[in-house]
């Protein structure tokens, strides 16, 4: 195994943990859509898969991270208020998050699925008052 | 020549001492800001540190905070490297007592310029 093929595992491991603890929170905000704890959890796990896909050049699941990131900055800093579209939204980019990382464990790559609406989704939920 | 690195992404760590590495340079590791400040006190003469901003348990920002109080570390360079581009958030941490700070993602040569401004990198150590 490359240096580089040990890395892309390493991210692989730490975004599933990561997305399996988004979507735990997730589901506890259902229960407590207040709670700046929770969405600061989970604002930092979706910034650490952010923030290494700057580094492994995996720019189609960077961009996907970081709409869901503006949007949960804007819920962490009281901007706007968590409700079950929201929750919803959060929920369907676990699912992409966790898509394209299984794409990337087989191949290496991002794979070519499209992701452009739930992109769009999520930009609309940031923008709202 | 040994540094610390402290950042909670597992990959962004491994990517980051591995740059170290090629450099020769010795390194050790620590999560957040907590373990950090416990690894630094184990480290007979740390020569740099590399610490993210956002993590959990402790911030790089108070991490930075803190070494700065412990008086025997006031010559220590500590490099925030971080995804924060906005002038107000480099303020921030330079305010706090970084020494420099480099943007997320970087790359070798890019982290290799940084310590050469500080005088800490050549090709013989």
């Amino acid at each position: 195994m490359t240096e580089m093929e040990a890395i892309v595992l390493e991210f692989v491991e730490e975004g599933k943990e990561k997305a399996d603890n988004i979507e735990h929170r997730l589901i506890q905000l259902e229960k407590q859509p207040g709670s700046r704890e929770l969405l600061a959890e989970v604002f930092r796990d979706v910034h650490t898969i952010k923030g290494a896909t700057g580094f492994l050049g995996f720019t189609k699941l960077g961009a996907l991270a970081h709409t869901g990131e503006t949007l949960l900055v804007r819920l962490r800093d009281g901007l706007l208020v968590t409700n079950q579209e929201i929750i919803s939204a959060l929920l369907a980019l676990v699912d992409a998050i966790r898509e394209m990382l299984s794409v990337i464990e087989t191949t290496g790559k991002e794979g070519e699925r499209d992701y452009a609406a739930l992109i769009a989704t999520l930009a609309r939920l940031g923008k709202a008052a | 020549m040994q540094a610390l690195v402290v950042e909670d992404s597992s990959t962004i760590r491994k990517i980051l001492c591995q740059y170290l590495r090629k450099m020769n340079i010795n390194v050790v590791e620590a999560a957040n800001g907590q373990e950090a400040l416990d690894r630094l006190k184990e480290m007979s003469a740390p020569d740099l540190v590399l610490v993210d901003w956002n993590m959990p348990v402790m911030s790089g920002i108070e991490f930075i905070q803190a070494v700065r109080e412990l008086k025997i570390y006031d010559p220590l360079p500590l490099i925030m490297v971080t995804t924060n581009s906005e002038s107000e958030y480099l303020g921030t941490a330079m305010d706090a007592g970084a020494t420099l700070y480099i943007q997320k993602p970087c790359t070798l040569d890019a982290l290799r310029e940084k310590l050469d401004l500080l005088g800490l990198f050549t090709e013989s150590k």
